[in-house]
């Protein structure tokens, strides 16, 4: 597993898709969504970062979340995909393949490249 | 150990900017979130009301706080950054602000014929006690217009945000606006004109009647309280009543010192 920390300003960019692609397994609650991305190797997003961002998703209508009651605990929130959301988790993936394939194409150079100058 | 460990478990139990008679009138939040630190829950809950989210979208953050700080056993403080930043991030994210109770020209109405009606009905009182028709003075109108505005402002978001930003700013405010309103009397003591009694009285009392009638029509039917997802807010008529009519309350409990105060003197 890699525990390395991103730059945050790439997580950023990236944890909408990352979630939506989480979701498309089934609806999941907040702390489960962590666990999976810290699995992944993201490192830990901190419930400050997630929440907004899946109020955001929900404000879009990709999302719809539904209260189910825990064993003697608060119960939790759950998050599902919509059909809306559904499609926009497969063309946001879609689109991050392009993404990164595009900057690799121009990155991955500077991996052959001996350190230091030419 | 042991006195944390109290200590902590009434934290979770009250609330620091409320008593127990006002938790009992709007309910308690602190019991949606016990696992949430009380100081950042209250600074959480604050910042959403001075956006205007309502109580349900409030209760709903409230609970995702708690279920995860529950569940990953960071506080809320490690898990959510800073309570203020975080309730903002939520309220505009999810558009909640704005749809919650806010000052509208009905409150600044209600309130302010309420506290006209509660100066003249205590006036009406003293003059009615003392035998003597209701004086009226430079110094009483200053004073009064001086109340007036002073109230007002409190109706505006940047001064509630003020007052709840930096607390100690209340406390000199009531002893410096006695201290006004006594000089203001002294100073400009000589009297303008005089009202007969029972004018002055009907003139308080329809005018409280006025504030309660437009407070209750303002209100909403769940005054707008903190509850947890899918539970309903647990409001009795009691609580409504006591809402809507605070300007009589307090006016009773004015008549009630007016009159120690007058069976003392003489």
């Amino acid at each position: 597993m890699n525990t390395e920390q991103w730059p945050s300003e790439w997580l950023r960019g990236v944890l909408g898709v990352c979630v939506l692609r989480i979701l498309l397994d089934g609806p999941s609650y907040g702390y489960a969504i962590t666990q999976r991305l810290a699995e992944a190797g993201l490192g830990t997003v901190k419930g400050g970062t997630l929440y907004p961002l899946l109020g955001r998703l929900e404000e879009a209508g990709h999302v719809e979340v539904e209260w189910r009651p825990g064993d003697g605990g608060p119960g939790r929130k759950y998050y599902a995909l919509t059909e809306q959301g559904r499609a926009e988790a497969g063309e946001q993936s879609a689109r991050w393949a392009d993404f990164t394939s595009t900057t690799r194409g121009l990155t991955d150079a500077a991996i052959a490249q001996p350190t230091g100058r030419n | 150990m042991d006195a944390r460990d109290t200590r902590h478990t009434s934290d979770t139990k009250g609330t620091r900017a409320t008593g127990p008679i006002v938790e009992r009138i709007f309910g308690d939040p602190g019991s949606i979130a016990p696992s949430v630190e009380k100081a950042w829950r209250d600074d959480f809950i604050l910042e959403l009301r001075l956006r205007s989210v309502n109580g349900q979208a409030i209760g709903d953050a409230l609970m995702t706080v708690e279920t995860h700080v529950a569940e990953s056993g960071a506080s809320a403080h490690e898990a959510f950054g800073q309570p203020k930043a975080y309730a903002g991030e939520i309220a505009s994210a999810t558009a909640a602000a704005g749809s919650g109770w806010a000052v509208s020209a009905t409150t600044i109405a209600g309130s302010l014929l309420g506290l006209l009606g509660m100066f003249l009905s205590v006036a009406a009182f003293t003059g009615w006690l003392e035998g003597e028709p209701v004086e009226v003075s430079t110094g009483g109108l200053v004073g009064f217009g001086l109340v007036i505005l002073l109230a007002s402002t409190a109706f505006f978001t940047a001064t509630l945000r003020l007052l709840a930003e930096h607390r100690w700013i209340v406390l000199p405010i009531p002893a410096l606006l006695v201290g006004a309103l006594v000089g203001l009397f002294v100073l400009l003591e000589e009297p303008l004109f005089e009202l007969p009694v029972p004018a002055v009285a009907a003139a308080g009392i329809i005018l409280l009647v006025a504030s309660v009638a437009l407070s209750w029509a303002e209100q909403p039917a769940d005054l707008d309280q903190v509850s947890a997802p899918g539970r309903k807010p647990s409001v009795s008529t009691f609580s409504q009543v006591a809402a809507a009519a605070i300007f009589p309350l307090m006016t009773l409990v004015l008549l009630l010192l007016t009159w120690v105060l007058h069976l003392i003197v003489t």
